[in-house]
Formats: structure tokens, C-alpha cells, sequence
């Protein structure tokens, strides 16, 4: 899965998540920039997010992300690779 | 040390002209200096421990960053936060506990050690180890580097404005105006005698004159009708918020007078239109840091659970923000009503859009109905928040339910209290209305001085001649 189709799939996970067909993903886009986007909504994002690429997330790999660009990033290296420690 | 007191407008003067006789340079280790002057005059076996924690915090987030894998990371950020948590619940918790094992079982009264049940609580201990937690664990999830400024790291730590009751400000966003300090401008200087002119009003005005009537009526529910049992529960809600709101505003102008920007705490709380947001915006600090730290890894552990792991995560957090005030059974009681109060709002919130989107003449409805229904809710739960006992609480509930009018009204809160009060109420919720838009201020900024300076003296004349001078302790400092 190249970064493109990434963006696109994660597109589509922004928008069925915050309910809004006009979000448009940008990789220097942070939850400031999405109506919702609060930390109640963050992790329903992850399980989304997890589910539709099929990856697993640990919570310090969450709290380093800075925007979505390395959320595309980081699902990427994800698809690419398996494992990861917890916690 | 109290805020409102002679000792401390006098040691605050003292520090305040000599960090701006110090050189630019030097600022950081005077303010190390300051800040240690201030908590050793309280207690200086607890000055020896604020410093040791802080040492440990210091070489435990270097250790963190140094460590070559993952696993020896996560094994020392899991090592330092158990430390930091243990030592909060043993000076926090274990002298309540045991007193209430004690109490329930007879045979055990003897057994603890009377030194142990002589351990007071340290001043700011909650404070300041939230801060070090939210530091160390920020370094090993890589939001910041680990500090190598010991001096820099120190002040963020003991920093004497934000010690005693916040607000808690991260180091990332602390570290940088400590170590580059820039002078400090007049207009911030200004700003910060604003913030704190406008906190003593909201204390010595509002807060400590509620404060009359809000104890009377609480220490003896059975005595008053409902009517006034029912407006003690409202004052105790203003009370509280310019209490707790002014003791912040104090704090972030204090801090302001020596070039340090603070987080605020409180946003227009009572203008929220459900709880979530209220608690957005009430003690933010606090809720934000719980949020990152405890709400969120556990949202993350319990991601697999659906609706009942979002349900556990809001409860344990509500729980955990109330039992933070202390070891009291109203507190746990105050959190878990919040827990309840989450919990229906997150899990009905799609529904209400749905219903309101069906019927939108309820708009406007709504839109006056929502933040007085969050209001009432918590003043509901801050019943328990103020009572001391279980049983006091439910009296208060209970007498007010039964809605008696015959019995007294409150003798002890005349009419010039009220009016007093009343506008003072109105005067401070305006002030955070206009301090919530910026174009507003600038206006006010803009406009002649002389008007400026006018509301400047008026404010402190109001302060001097309508302030209940009484030497009445701060709530949240003994949080």
C-alpha cells in the first residue's frame, strides 16, 4: 500500500469518524484543524483507523503523533513491517 | 505563607524588585532561589524532598531518553511514575486511610504509630508531582526532550506562584521562557497587575462574603427553609468558582510580573451546553492533564471493549478527579455522579443532535436551556462537593425536597450582601466575557489611558471597601 492510497483510505476514515464529507486530509493537519476532533473522538479514530488498515497502535506511538502526515507515516511503516511493544 | 496577607504582599514586593534589579542571566537561578526562600518558610524538611523529587525526575527523564531500546524505556518511565504516584498517595492518602481503618475497627487504634498519623501533607505536593509525571512521561512518548538545564528544570518544578495550587503548566511550555527570558514589558507587567487586582476582587468580594453565607447555612441544614437552603447550594457554586478562579488569576498574574505566561483554568464554565465541555473548561489544567495521563492511555487500553471501556475509562477518571480533593467519601461521591453525568451525556450525545436536527423550532430552547441544565447539574453534585459528611449532604438534598418554608431564612446575609454579591457576580462573569474575546480587549488596551487607569482605581476601591478581609484561607489550597 503505497502513501497515497493511505491518505485516500485514511480520507475516508476522517470522514465516516467526524460524520463530514468535506474533510479533506492534509499531512500537516492536527485536531485543531477538525471540528470534533477532541480526545473523546481520538481514540475512536484509532480504532477506526486500526481496523480499516488492519494495524495495532500502542498508546505511546499515539501520543507521539504531531499531525497526520505521521499518522500516514507510521501506518505505513506498520503495513510494512509487524510487531511493536506495548504500553 | 496566605496569599492575602501583609507577610506575603511584603516578600512579593521584596522578590518582585529584585528579579528586576537582576541581570537577564542571572533571572533563573534567582527565582530557583526565590522559590525554594518561599516553600522552606513553610517547611524545610519539605523543601528537601520537593528538591529530591525534582532531582529524580530530572535524571529519571535522561535515563529515559538514553536508554537503547524500547523495553528499557518503558521499564524506567513505568519505574519513576509508580515512585512519583506512590509518594503523592503516601503523604496524600495513607494517614486517611488509616484513620478510617481505625474508626471502623476498634482493635486497630493502637497499632499505627502516632508519627505516622502526625504526617502532614505537603503544600503543592499534588501540583507539583503532576507536573513531573506529565514531564517525564512526555520524554519517553518523545513530545519533548529530556531537560539538561537542572537550574531551568527546577524553577518550572518549584516555581512559587504555580506551587500552591496551579495552574499546572507543562514544561515544554515553561522551559523555553525560563530559559531565554526576555524583560519583561510593560504591558505585561500591566496585564499582570490587571490579573491579579481582578483576583483579589473575586476572592475578598464575591468569594469570602458568599463564604459567610454559604457556612452558615451548611453547618446547620435543619435550621433554614428550603428556599435558602436552595441559594446556599447556587452560592456555594459562585463561591467556589471566584474562590478558585481568583486564586488563579493571583497566581498567573503573579507569575506575569516575572515574565511567565500560564495556562488558564477556566474558561466560561457556566456558558457550556453540556458537561463534557464543562469540563473543558473548569480547572483545565487539571482536566487536560488527566485527560493525557490517565483518561486517554486508559481509552487506549480499553479500546476493545466498545461503549462499556468508554464508560469505565469517563468513571475511573471522574472517580479519580474527585478523590484528588482528598480522602473523603463526598468526594468519591462527587466523582462518581460526574462519572454518571459523562457517561449519559457521551453516550446520548449523537441522539440529542439527531432530536434537535428533527426539531429545530427547539433551537434557541436549547441554546438558553442546555447551559442552565449543566449548571443545575452541577450544582447538584457540588453539594457533595462542599458538605463534609455524607449525611450533611443528604440533608441538604432532603430538606430541600421537602420544600418547608416556615423555618428562618438566613439572618446572617442582609440585603447590602446580596446587592453586593449580586453585581459583583455580574461584574465578574462581564470581565471573563470580554477576557474570552480578544478584539474587545484590545479595544479596552487601545482606549485612553486615563479611563484605564480609572477602572484600575476603582476596582481597588471597590476591593478595600466592600472586601471581607477575614485572613480566610484559599478552598483549593489545601487540595
Amino acid at each position: 500500500m503505497d502513501r497515497e492510497e493511505i491518505q485516500q483510505n485514511l480520507n475516508q476514515v476522517f470522514q465516516d469518524v467526524f460524520e463530514d464529507k468535506s474533510i479533506a486530509v492534509r499531512d500537516d493537519m492536527t485536531a485543531s484543524d477538525v471540528k470534533d476532533w477532541d480526545s473523546l473522538n481520538h481514540v475512536t479514530l484509532i480504532v477506526s483507523v486500526e481496523k480499516t488498515f488492519g494495524v495495532r497502535f500502542t498508546t505511546k506511538e499515539v501520543n507521539s503523533l504531531k499531525n497526520v502526515g505521521e499518522m500516514i507515516d507510521l501506518i505505513g511503516k506498520k503495513k510494512n513491517s509487524t510487531g511493536g511493544s506495548s504500553f | 505563607m496566605q496569599f492575602v496577607s501583609v507577610e506575603f504582599i511584603v516578600f512579593f514586593g521584596g522578590v518582585f524588585l529584585g528579579f528586576h534589579l537582576a541581570p537577564l542571566a542571572f533571572r533563573k537561578y534567582y527565582l530557583l532561589f526565590v522559590s525554594y526562600v518561599f516553600y522552606a518558610m513553610w517547611s524545610l524538611p519539605y523543601a528537601v524532598l520537593l528538591l529530591a523529587m525534582t532531582g529524580l525526575a530530572y535524571l529519571a527523564a535522561r535515563q529515559i531518553e538514553a536508554a537503547s531500546n524500547e523495553k528499557g524505556k518503558s521499564r524506567r518511565v513505568r519505574g519513576a511514575v509508580l515512585l512519583f504516584v506512590l509518594t503523592l498517595c503516601f503523604f496524600k492518602y495513607l494517614e486517611p486511610c488509616l484513620y478510617a481503618l481505625g474508626e471502623s475497627i476498634p482493635r486497630l487504634q493502637g497499632v499505627f504509630s502516632p508519627a505516622i498519623m502526625r504526617i502532614a501533607v505537603p503544600v503543592g505536593i499534588s501540583y507539583y508531582l503532576f507536573k513531573i509525571i506529565s514531564y517525564v512521561v512526555d520524554v519517553y512518548w518523545e513530545k519533548a526532550p529530556a531537560e539538561k538545564d537542572f537550574a531551568a528544570f527546577a524553577v518550572y518544578v518549584a516555581f512559587f506562584p504555580q506551587i500552591l495550587s496551579g495552574p499546572i503548566q507543562r514544561a515544554v511550555s515553561f522551559l523555553p521562557q525560563i530559559k531565554t527570558p526576555l524583560p519583561v514589558s510593560y504591558d505585561t507587567l500591566l496585564s499582570g497587575m490587571r490579573l491579579l487586582l481582578f483576583g483579589f476582587f473575586k476572592k475578598l468580594v464575591i468569594a469570602d462574603r458568599l463564604a459567610i453565607f454559604v457556612d452558615g447555612v451548611y453547618g446547620n441544614p435543619a435550621s433554614f427553609n428550603s428556599l435558602t437552603l436552595l441559594w446556599a447550594c447556587y452560592a456555594y457554586v459562585f463561591q467556589l468558582y471566584a474562590d478558585f478562579s481568583g486564586l488563579t488569576d493571583i497566581a498567573r498574574g503573579s507569575a506575569k510580573l516575572f515574565g511567565i505566561d500560564s495556562p488558564k483554568n477556566f474558561d466560561l464554565p457556566f456558558f457550556a451546553p453540556n458537561i463534557q465541555q464543562y469540563w473543558r473548561r473548569w480547572h483545565m489544567t487539571l482536566t487536560q492533564w488527566l485527560g493525557d495521563y490517565v483518561f486517554n492511555p486508559l481509552r487506549m487500553a480499553l479500546r476493545d471493549h466498545g461503549q462499556t471501556g468508554l464508560a469505565l475509562a469517563l468513571m475511573i477518571n471522574m472517580v479519580l478527579i474527585g478523590i484528588w480533593h482528598g480522602a473523603r467519601t463526598t468526594f468519591l461521591a462527587f466523582g462518581i455522579i460526574h462519572g454518571i453525568y459523562l457517561i449519559v451525556s457521551v453516550m446520548t450525545s449523537k441522539g440529542r443532535e439527531i432530536f434537535f436536527k428533527k426539531h429545530p423550532a427547539l433551537a434557541s430552547i436549547r441554546k438558553i436551556g442546555a447551559p442552565l441544565g449543566v449548571f443545575h447539574l452541577v450544582a447538584f453534585a457540588m453539594i457533595f462537593f462542599r458538605a463534609e459528611t455524607l449525611e450533611q449532604a443528604w440533608a441538604m438534598i432532603r430538606n430541600i425536597a421537602v420544600l418547608n418554608f416556615s423555618m428562618a431564612s438566613s439572618a446572617f446575609f442582609g440585603k447590602k450582601d446580596i446587592v453586593i454579591v449580586g453585581l459583583g457576580i455580574l461584574f465578574m462573569e462581564a470581565i471573563h466575557f470580554l477576557q474570552s474575546r480578544a478584539k474587545i480587549q484590545k479595544i479596552f488596551q487601545g482606549t485612553f489611558p486615563i479611563f484605564r487607569w480609572a477602572a484600575y482605581y476603582a476596582l481597588t476601591g471597590a476591593i478595600l471597601a466592600l472586601g471581607q478581609f477575614s485572613t480566610k484561607d484559599f478552598i483549593y489550597f489545601k487540595f
